[in-house]
């Protein structure tokens, strides 16, 4: 496979995800407004709106978080940080970027090993679903974003190796 | 407890340096789980810390933040800060300095809508230097009111921080709404005594009164828009919303608005709108998650109890306490954003002041005021970076400019600490003890 199909591939699973989670955020939004609609215009008291809302949640957050990774929107105190020149910043986001690399390595261990302690453990109105497939989701996203940050870290090496050139000019992300 | 202190001390300069601020949290947790097993290879480690996130993000009042922050993004792309401010303007166009006035009251209604000072700079920023410029005002006066009254968007119910609060200190999110409102009008009254000092000293235009006629007609464009604080606050006083529900229906209500009654926009923007929440929120939620996760960690390891002994030699006064505190979360403001600077110290700090006798709504209200002057201050004032471009005054000028509302804000700071009822005191009597 080329790089640019890789390249290709990758950005698919992107707007994947990013559709999958927006979905789970639209989703979440109206199972909300359902439950005030069930209890006020119907006058039905039901358990599952809130359940379905908080692990359409939980799925959509972990899903946006490697989103927020592959577009490096998260919060970051950079003040001294974007003072820096354009090959020093890269190796800091690179450094940066192994430390968050074995951190979800580690993380995904811990997430692997709730899946199966929590298995079996139903939640209360959608008894179908258990606490141990919303750790297999999180798993999933903790693999998303392992994959992002790799990303990261080549394209800091980069940056590393040619200097601004391989920004495009632009300078470090 | 060394070990504990260093990893604390060990994240803040992780984060100062640029490691993003919810992995710097993760990553200390998982240094101090490992310390508190014995191995940071042992699975319970691992799990500890993955359980934790989790946890602590499959919260249903947690929903409230992203269902605020697309009220937000709507009201200021739906037209309605347009209509809220052409209304506010009219009433008080003629004081002199009326459109100071109707700057800080129009921020005050739309903190009523959307609970995010960016928001709020970004969205009726744009409108209300455009007015004050038409007008006759000088730039840096408008600029300046402009990015003070925003940060009456934190306080005013509802407010994305006081919800970030009241999760990770398991407080009432509805007491801390109703709790906001003395403080968020206090204020708004303060700004607008020095809009009025500032009008007289350096005659400021008024204008003439609005025809009654103008009046009725710029309300009836604005009725829409000045309900949603109604249907928020009021709904969650009667019972009728929880806060997570009250926050669905003012996104709901946003979208109605925007989509059916205004017609500013279509359904391709409101996905973009949705998209843009969607990682807002992940970004806050990947804090919350490891946050408290740093949280427990730092509880296992005793260091607000460490901290609490420390601060006793010093003093025994819950007043002192919080003016000393108060000092502490002036420089945390300098140079971390509001809502992450709350996540993180509500865990460390909330156990001392409870311990000195502190109530965890008065504690939580403070807190948020203090660093809520973060936002004007460099070098990461985001109100400032926000308003560089809508205002076109450059951003040392701005951070200077807004430097006698910072000092006024303090003020109010302090009234909150020497006299605690007037945040208790509204919470008590709506919402009982």
């Amino acid at each position: 496979m080329t790089q640019s199909t890789l390249g290709r591939w990758i950005d698919r699973l992107g707007k994947l995800i990013v559709f999958v989670a927006m979905i789970g955020f639209t989703g979440m939004l109206l199972a909300t407004g359902a439950q005030v609609v069930f209890r006020y215009a119907l006058q039905i008291s039901v358990g599952w709106t809130e359940e379905l809302a908080r692990v359409l949640f939980v799925l959509s957050m972990f899903l946006g978080i490697a989103v927020a990774i592959r577009e490096r929107e998260h919060i970051v105190v950079d003040f001294l940080f974007k003072k820096l020149p354009v090959r020093a910043r890269a190796l800091g986001s690179l450094v940066f970027d192994v430390a968050i690399l074995l951190f979800l390595i580690w993380l995904l261990r811990g997430a692997a090993r709730m899946a199966e302690v929590m298995w079996d453990s139903s939640l209360i109105a959608m008894t179908w679903l258990t606490n141990g497939h919303l750790y297999v989701g999180e798993c999933f996203a903790i693999l998303l974003m392992m994959l992002y940050v790799v990303l990261g870290i080549i394209e800091n090496a980069r940056i590393l190796r040619f200097g601004e050139a391989a920004t495009g000019g632009e300078g470090d992300r | 407890m060394i070990v504990y202190a260093t990893l604390a001390i060990g994240m803040i300069v992780l984060i100062c340096i640029g490691m993003p601020v919810g992995f710097g949290a993760g990553i200390v947790s998982v240094l101090g789980a490992g310390y508190f097993f014995g191995d940071l290879f042992d699975p319970r480690t691992s799990s500890m810390i993955a359980r934790l996130a989790f946890a602590k993000i499959d919260n249903f009042l947690l929903l409230a933040i992203p269902f605020f922050l697309l009220a937000g993004r709507l009201m200021n792309t739906g037209g309605i800060t347009n209509r809220l401010f052409h209304f506010v303007s009219l009433s008080v166009r003629p004081f002199k300095g009326g459109l100071g006035h109707a700057n800080v009251l129009a921020s005050m209604i739309f903190a009523g809508m959307s609970g995010s000072a960016t928001a709020d700079a970004v969205g009726l920023g744009t409108v209300e230097m455009k007015a004050m410029l038409d007008n006759g005002y000088d730039r840096e006066f408008s600029a300046a009111i402009t990015a003070a009254s925003s940060l009456i968007g934190p306080i005013i119910p509802p407010s994305i921080a006081l919800v970030a609060y009241g999760v990770q200190a398991e407080v009432s999110v509805g007491k801390l709404f109703v709790a906001g409102i003395v403080p968020g009008l206090l204020m708004a009254f303060a700004f607008m005594a020095y809009v009025a000092y500032c009008a007289h000293r350096y005659n400021y235009p008024s204008g003439a009164f609005a025809p009654l006629r103008e009046l009725l007609r710029a309300f009836a464009h604005g009725f829409f828009p000045l309900m949603t604080p109604v249907i928020i606050v009021g709904g969650i006083y009667a019972g009728i919303f929880t806060p997570t529900e009250a926050a669905a229906v003012a996104a709901f209500y946003a979208m109605f608005l925007g989509l059916l009654v205004y017609r500013e926009y279509g359904l391709r923007h409101l996905w973009r709108e949705i998209r843009g929440t969607m990682i807002d929120s992940a970004v806050i939620m990947l804090i919350i998650a490891f946050t408290s996760s740093f949280g427990t960690v730092m509880i296992r390891g005793q260091i607000p109890d460490a901290l609490a002994d420390l601060l006793a030699t010093m003093t025994s006064d819950p007043t002192i306490l919080l003016m000393l505190f108060t000092c502490f979360w002036l420089v945390v403001g300098f140079f971390m954003a509001q809502t992450p600077a709350i996540l993180i110290l509500t865990p460390i700090l909330l156990p001392t002041a409870m311990e000195y006798g502190v109530d965890p709504v008065h504690f939580g209200v403070v807190m948020t005021l203090a660093l809520t002057l973060g936002l004007l201050t460099p070098p990461v004032g985001m109100v400032l970076y926000a308003l560089v471009r809508v205002t076109g005054v450059t951003f040392e000028r701005l951070a200077l400019l807004s430097l006698p509302y910072v000092i006024i804000t303090l003020g109010c700071v302090l009234l909150l600490i020497l006299f605690p009822e007037l945040v208790l005191f509204l919470p008590r009597h709506m919402m009982g003890s």
